[in-house]
């Protein structure tokens, strides 16, 4: 049985100024942002191969902040098309970069400067001359309609106030057959409604 | 965690927004323990992944 859901009655873009806050500390000094496990004890916990957290530049995995493993979903295709909606630190995007090949087009996009500036810094180092960064926020991807084969998105859905609006958004870019896989939180009790309107609690 | 959603919420916005064959992985407890005060344990909070395909 599926449960429409309504949207958060709040300012979006009061939430997307706390948003870049919160989350520009994680790029910074991510020991002390969040209420949830980061870095490498996280992607331990979430199943990802020591092989390819080793891989990533140590900058990276110090702020990788995720709620599950999308490529753990599947494998990106060599030389297709994979976005990243809300990048972070790119430990993911990078990751699937690796494993695309330098045939493969890779789009990174955050709303944090910092994280755009990390994944930069973050490819650069690996080599990756394939990666590319764009500024930008889930519900208004600067993409073309059809232009992803592979859209990933690692914790970020959930910190949009309309998520019906976001993956409509996301439908846009994705083409058709194309593929989604989304890392997220979710609850096994309802949040309330007032709750969901009040921004001090999107964050603890 | 305001923003989470529950399992029947998250099966509803991909079927809207025309995504299919709708694949869920395991739950993962990604607060418990981390440091920070938090209020996900009162809303039995985890973290999810799921794949799906646009329709053509």
């Amino acid at each position: 049985m599926t449960t429409p859901v309504s949207p958060a009655k709040l300012d979006r873009e009061t939430l997307r100024e706390e948003i870049e806050k919160k989350y520009c500390e994680v790029a910074l000094n991510p020991e002390e942002g969040v209420h949830f496990h980061v870095g490498r004890p996280l992607a331990a916990m979430l199943g990802y191969d020591t092989t390819d957290v080793d891989w990533l530049p140590e900058g990276t995995v110090k702020s990788f902040a995720g709620m599950g493993n999308p490529l753990g979903m599947g494998a990106p295709k060599p030389g297709s098309t994979i976005v990243d909606v809300g990048c972070g630190a790119s430990f993911d995007i990078l990751l699937a970069a690796k494993a695309a090949g330098p045939d493969s087009t890779v789009i990174a996009i955050d709303m944090i400067p910092e994280m755009i500036e990390k994944t930069a810094q973050g490819a650069a180092e690996l080599g990756l001359t394939n990666v590319e960064t764009r500024h930008g926020y889930a519900e208004e991807l600067p993409l073309d309609d059809n232009t992803a084969d592979l859209l990933i998105s690692n914790g970020v859905i959930n910190l949009t106030p309309d998520k019906l609006v976001t993956l409509r958004e996301i439908a846009r870019v994705v083409k058709p057959g194309g593929r989604i896989q989304i890392a997220d939180i979710v609850v096994g009790r309802p949040v309330p409604q007032d709750a969901k309107d009040d921004i001090e609690l999107w964050f603890g | 965690m305001a923003g989470a959603l529950l399992d029947a919420e998250w099966e509803w916005v991909p079927d809207q927004a025309g995504f299919v064959d709708v694949v869920w992985g395991e739950k993962v407890d990604v607060f418990s323990g981390s440091g920070h005060e938090s209020d996900a344990a009162e809303f039995d909070t985890k973290g999810v992944t799921f794949s799906a395909r646009l329709r053509e």
